[in-house]
């Protein structure tokens, strides 16, 4: 797949877990964390971080398939197990069903942060 | 801000040694003076500064000292005004801060959620997190580390927490409440199947915020 | 309780009655709220002593902010060696130290604080004389020794203890005496003609 498609099975795997009740938001990885806090420092407006760089998707070693790692951020309210089971479901259908021709594909979601009510936005 | 908040109001001196004409033994500072009627400027100073008004009987009726004190009098006026002066924004400054604060997150280990089929994680900062607030729920507790380690090959978790507990009642029934109130919380709010979850109980838990009467901050913390 | 008071950072967390200590322990392991909580408890008289000390409140945002981060990134190593409210004026007060000498600032001539009220200085308005002569504490204030300043400033301006200046300044309870002696000193006969 070329660089233009992986771009496009994170933004899939992106949207997918989104979607999912009780997921507040995806933790961008520490590259575009602390690109965002230059650019804030920099600048005062705020600075928007796309939501795929919560995504991380690699080929497998032997080249037979995907594996995908979804960092996100929950609301509070719901277990925690429920909403992470729900994202894994959702991103593995979605990137199954955006391949072209069919791969294994593995998923990993990692809870990074619970967001209390007053900081969710 | 209208809040009366003891944190963010600057109170008069009120408190520290008030070395009076006891104190004439200790080496006078640099620069000192000593007044005609034998007291030390920098002593008559600091007891005008830090001693209630009128305390020593000496001072209220030396003219010496009088003076000297009535020297400070326009410096004390200014302070008065510069204390009193509004800080900059804490709200602007405050959000910057939790903006890299929030970009440098420490996430702790990842720990495996309680699904054999899946491959979900937690990070422990996180877990934490929600089981230090369900210890919090139980009165007189208040969580303070709490470390979370996985436990074999499964999706088993072991915690490991340090409470300030209130001394009103027996320390291994609050602990007990608090066990329960991680186990049930864990289960519940998270999904990680805990196996054991140890406490030791590392200070007393006085009032929080403290009681504080009459002028002087407030002591800050109430744990040893 | 009047809980519409607090400001909303602070009036939702839970940490809210939570001891200093405890707050540092948690934020030491990654909790951001409890670190939220502690700057919202201490970041007033932060902010205040560091106008004091640079003389401009962006100088003063910027000092604290960068205290605060640094001591984000300091947590895991503080060992509860002094109260979290010492050792973040310490970090404050070297942050502001720093900034001076990179750049050092004089106190603007014009710098004109708001008037307190209730204070019979400031009523009904404070005159033109009155502002020189805040002006002129502030410049008589820049001119003393940097150790001067903090011992004044912690001690008139923010009412802390000997025993606190003394762990903020790295120093005897006695020097700082002899410093405050010595500030009042300068002070008074820069406000000479004020008397």
């Amino acid at each position: 797949m070329t660089a233009t498609g992986t771009t496009a099975l994170l933004g899939v795997a992106a949207d997918a877990a989104l979607t999912v009740p009780g997921v507040a938001g995806l933790q961008p990885r520490l590259a575009h964390r602390l690109a965002a806090a230059a650019a804030t420092r920099a600048d005062p407006m705020p600075h928007r971080t796309p939501p795929e760089a919560g995504i991380r998707a690699d080929r497998a070693p032997d080249g037979s398939g995907w594996h995908i790692e979804v960092r996100c951020v929950l609301a509070e309210g719901r277990r925690a197990l429920d909403i992470a089971r729900n994202v894994h479901d959702q991103v593995r259908t979605a990137v199954i069903s955006h391949l072209p021709v069919p791969e294994p594909v593995t998923v990993t979601v990692t809870v990074t942060r619970i967001a209390a009510r007053y900081d969710a936005a | 801000m209208a809040l009366d908040d003891p944190h963010t109001r600057p109170e008069p001196p009120g408190d520290g040694p008030r070395p009076g004409p006891a104190a004439a033994d200790v080496p006078p500072f640099a620069g000192d003076e000593a007044l005609p009627c034998g007291r030390l400027l920098s002593r008559v100073w600091e007891q005008a500064q830090d001693a209630a008004p009128a305390t020593d009987p000496h001072t209220v009726s030396c003219p010496y000292c009088r003076e000297a004190v009535e020297g400070l009098a326009t410096v004390n006026a200014a302070t008065r005004v510069l204390r009193a002066e509004d800080p900059p924004g804490l709200h602007a400054v405050a959000g910057r801060v939790m903006e890299v604060v929030r970009a440098e997150v420490r996430l702790g280990l990842l720990l495996p959620l309680a699904d054999s089929d899946r491959d979900l994680r937690i990070a422990e900062s996180t877990a934490a997190k929600v089981l230090r607030q369900a210890a919090d729920t139980v009165p007189g507790a208040r969580a303070a580390t709490c470390r979370l380690v996985p436990e074999g090959d499964g999706s088993d978790v072991r915690v490991t927490m340090t409470l300030a507990a209130a001394l009103d009642r027996p320390l291994p029934d609050r602990a007990h409440q608090v066990r329960r109130s991680v186990f049930h919380s864990a289960g519940q709010d998270l999904g990680l199947a805990v196996t054991a979850v140890d406490i030791t109980v590392v200070g007393a838990l006085e009032p929080w915020p403290p009681l504080t009467v009459g002028p002087g901050l407030p002591t800050h913390g109430g744990t040893q | 309780m009047e809980r519409t008071a607090f400001p909303p950072l602070e009036r939702d967390l839970p940490e809210r009655d939570v001891p200093d200590r405890l707050l540092a322990v948690r934020a030491a392991e990654g909790d951001e709220d409890s670190f939220a909580v502690l700057v919202q408890r201490h970041g007033r008289p932060l902010l205040a002593l560091a106008r004091c000390m640079l003389g401009n409140p962006q100088d003063a945002e910027e000092a604290v902010q960068d205290a605060f981060v640094g001591a984000w990134r300091r947590l895991p190593e503080y060992r509860y060696s002094a109260e979290f409210r010492t050792w973040m004026y310490r970090i404050t007060v070297n942050r502001c130290l720093t900034m001076r000498r990179r750049r050092p600032s004089p106190l603007s001539l014009n710098t004109v604080v708001e008037p307190a009220t209730g204070d019979a200085w400031s009523q009904p308005a404070r005159s033109a004389e009155q502002d020189a002569a805040i002006a002129a504490l502030s410049r008589a204030l820049a001119a003393l020794d940097d150790g001067q300043r903090i011992c004044w400033i912690l001690r008139e301006v923010q009412g802390l203890p000997y025993k606190d200046i003394a762990h903020v300044t790295r120093t005897s309870e006695q020097t700082v005496r002899g410093r405050l002696f010595r500030a009042r000193r300068s002070l008074q006969e820069a406000m000479g003609p004020w008397r």
